[in-house]
């Protein structure tokens, strides 16, 4: 149980550069989770801190030590891998206890200690077992007790759930969540999953082509994304965005949709968005900021029902609008059929401005 | 009838009347190879065992009596004991060296070491070489005359000439050294392809555990080579328990009966004494000794959930 902390952390294969100038501090016990899209850099900087990779540039530190010379056994982390790398010729047991060798631990203090791991993952039963025997998800569950049984100062996780089916998946992220609780530990969790960040995190860390895009806990990046990559990763289905342009409208702002209504900026953002007045902006908002409004009512943006997705709870109502199409969230009563044209209203409380040039949220508060 | 099996019942009497149904007609062409060229050699070499043939062709009649003459021959102890001390030290000395210089060769890979194909490529010319052609090399490099190249290089170290091949006692030592320099480029080549196809993520979780690298070598490596080894070492023992070109050259199973194994034992019996029954029935020893070795051998072959 340490704080780790990255510091500039970089890696660079034959001169390409994977991973640059990673800054984070991550404390004692704290759960952070490490997400982005396929090949921005993720594994390269969970295993520069297993020791895996070499570490080209930066300083790596767990607890109070830099650790960037020590090799994988000495740095006390645990790793769990995506295809749970267990030791086919070994027992549920013995691939458990392996990690003590170390240790110099009696038999019975391993007996024990395997004992231990194995009913907090409740395996109890699969010791004697082989892996070659056991499900993915019993296998999911040994590469766990096999992390955990040393107690190790950080886990490292490496997309540990994307092997198994869609109902084991949420079964084990709540797993993993209840043993963080039960046996608090610094965590390290990579994923390509924006689900399983915001639900495990309690700070997410959105990576994109080998560098952080933003860092915060799940609901402060949902609401707050910082770049137009962030507020269309993070949230499922992904936000709506509309080109226009701000203006000024009366004593207050106005954004106008190139194709589209005009919607009024809420005057506590006034001041902040009072210097881009004129400039060409994209409008982002998310799909529970539409919502169906009486045809007369203004400002409202017309479109066409394209698909209709009941869920239960809610209803998703993918449209088609000039120059745009996106999706919307609304209650399962208010919904419309496929084809049907609509009126959506857009609420400006929940709207993001970003600068199409960089992708840079426009902040203001 | 409905329509569903009139269509079956059309398409039925071409797959079921024709000769070329069923698994038979596929396995022919294969079981005719293995019939003409092994079997009936072999059910061949069994019936002559029980004859008294020989080269110079006599009549045969059928007898047990070139069997018990085979086995009362003195020199069969000998010879036994030669073949188990020639098979036991070259297959243990092949795998061993194979296994070593496959590890080194896939280390010196994994560190980008320049070398490693050429190091396998030399390995690999040991192999190919005819058996023939390693006696005559190695009978030049074992010579004991002044020019000899093991002896000279050990002058130049002031170390007094070895007598490698009139000394009984180093004579089967040398036939050794030359087959297991010969065959351990097989080994090396079949414990490479084992080794490469193991999982290296299994490397980083020991790496992780804190495996050190012989533990990782002891835990992770030798299991995982396990049926590897082993098929290895069943090929390696029916080889060499064949070898007698590579003696033949170097010793011709000499001095004495030194160096002389069951296959050159055999080919003796038969090629310079003429006793077609006896090297038959000494070739249904070897027979049975490389079915038993090769029982022993599977019975240590892990259980398919292990490779998993
Ligand atoms: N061993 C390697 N050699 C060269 N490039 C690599 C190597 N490993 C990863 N990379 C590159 O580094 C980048 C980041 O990879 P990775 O960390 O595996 O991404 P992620 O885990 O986020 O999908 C990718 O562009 C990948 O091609
Ligand atoms: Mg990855």
């Amino acid at each position: 149980m340490a704080p780790v902390s990255l510091r500039g952390l970089g890696k660079s294969y034959d001169g390409q550069e994977a991973v640059r100038g990673i800054d984070l501090e991550i404390a004692e016990h704290e759960f952070v989770v490490l997400v982005g899209p396929s090949g921005c850099g993720k594994s390269t900087t969970l295993r520069m801190i297993a020791g895996l990779e070499t570490i080209s540039s930066g300083e790596l530190r767990i607890g109070d030590r830099v650790v960037n010379a020590l090799p994988p056994g000495e740095r006390d982390v645990a790793m769990v891998f995506q295809n749970y790398a267990l030791y086919p010729h070994m027992t549920v047991g013995q691939n458990i206890a392996f990690g003590l060798r170390r240790r110099n631990l009696s038999r019975q203090q391993v007996r024990e200690a395997v004992a231990d791991a194995a009913r907090l993952l409740e395996i109890e039963p699969l010791l004697k077992r082989r892996p070659g025997a056991l499900s993915g998800g019993q296998r999911q569950r040994v590469a766990m007790g096999r992390a955990i049984v040393r107690r190790p100062k950080v886990f490292l996780f490496d997309e540990p759930l994307s092997n198994l089916d869609a109902r084991l998946r949420t079964q084990m992220r709540t797993e993993i969540k209840r043993l963080h609780q039960e046996v608090p530990t610094t965590t390290i969790y990579v994923t390509h999953d924006q689900v399983e960040a915001m639900t495990m995190a309690d700070r997410v860390v959105v990576m994109k082509d080998g560098a952080i895009e933003q860092v915060g806990p799940p609901l402060e990046v949902y609401r707050n994304p910082r770049t137009r990559f962030v507020a269309e990763f993070i949230g499922s289905p992904a936000m709506n965005f509309f080109d226009g342009r701000l203006v000024a409208e009366g004593d207050g702002l106005a954004f106008r949709m190139d194709a589209g209504p005009a919607l009024t900026i809420p005057p506590e953002r006034r001041a902040a968005y009072g210097p881009i007045v004129g400039e060409k902006l994209t409008l982002g908002l998310r799909p529970e900021a539409l919502a169906i409004v009486p045809r007369g009512e203004t400002p409202h943006l017309a479109a066409t029902t394209r698909l209709v997705e009941p869920l239960g709870v809610e209803t998703l109502v993918y449209f088609d609008a000039p120059g745009a199409s996106g999706c919307a969230r609304l209650s399962p009563d208010r919904a419309p059929r496929a084809g049907e044209p609509i009126a959506l209203g857009l609420d400006p409380a929940m709207m993001h401005l970003i600068r199409p040039d960089t992708g840079a949220v426009v902040p203001w508060n | 009838m409905n329509k569903l099996s009139g269509a079956a019942l059309r398409q039925s009497p071409t797959r079921r009347a024709s000769p070329l149904s069923g698994p038979l007609p596929w396995l022919l062409p294969v079981l005719l190879m293995i019939g003409v060229f092994y079997l009936y050699p072999i059910l061949d070499a069994l019936r002559l065992a029980f004859t008294n043939a020989s080269l110079i062709g006599r009549e045969e009649t059928y007898t047990t009596r070139s069997i018990l003459a085979m086995l009362a021959n003195p020199a069969l102890g000998t010879v036994l004991r030669n073949t188990a001390v020639f098979t036991g030290a070259s297959v243990i000395g092949q795998v061993l060296l194979g296994l070593a210089i496959a590890l080194l060769v896939v280390r010196g890979e994994r560190n980008r070491l320049p070398g490693m194909l050429a190091l396998r490529t030399i390995v690999l010319t040991a192999w190919v070489i005819p058996g023939v052609a390693n006696g005559i090399i190695w009978s030049m490099l074992f010579n004991e005359a002044p020019y000899g190249a093991i002896n000279s290089a050990l002058r130049l170290l002031d170390i007094p000439p070895v007598a490698w091949l009139s000394n009984p006692a180093n004579a089967m030592i040398s036939t050794i050294i030359a087959n297991v320099w010969q065959g351990t480029a097989f080994s090396m080549i079949v414990l490479y392809a084992a080794i490469k196809s193991i999982d290296p993520v299994l490397y980083e979780a020991a790496a992780v555990d804190g495996a050190r690298p012989w533990e990782r070598l002891w835990f992770i490596t030798l299991p995982q080579l396990r049926a590897a080894l082993i098929v290895n070492a069943i090929l390696v023992t029916i080889q060499t328990l064949n070898t007698f070109d590579a003696i033949i050259s170097l010793t011709g199973g000499g001095p004495g009966r030194a160096t002389e194994v069951l296959s050159l034992f055999t080919y003796n019996t038969v090629f310079y004494s003429y006793d077609l029954a006896g090297g038959s029935a000494l070739s249904m020893l070897m027979l049975l000794i490389s079915l038993g070795l090769a029982c022993v051998y599977a019975l240590f072959l892990p259980r398919p959930e292990a490779i998993r």
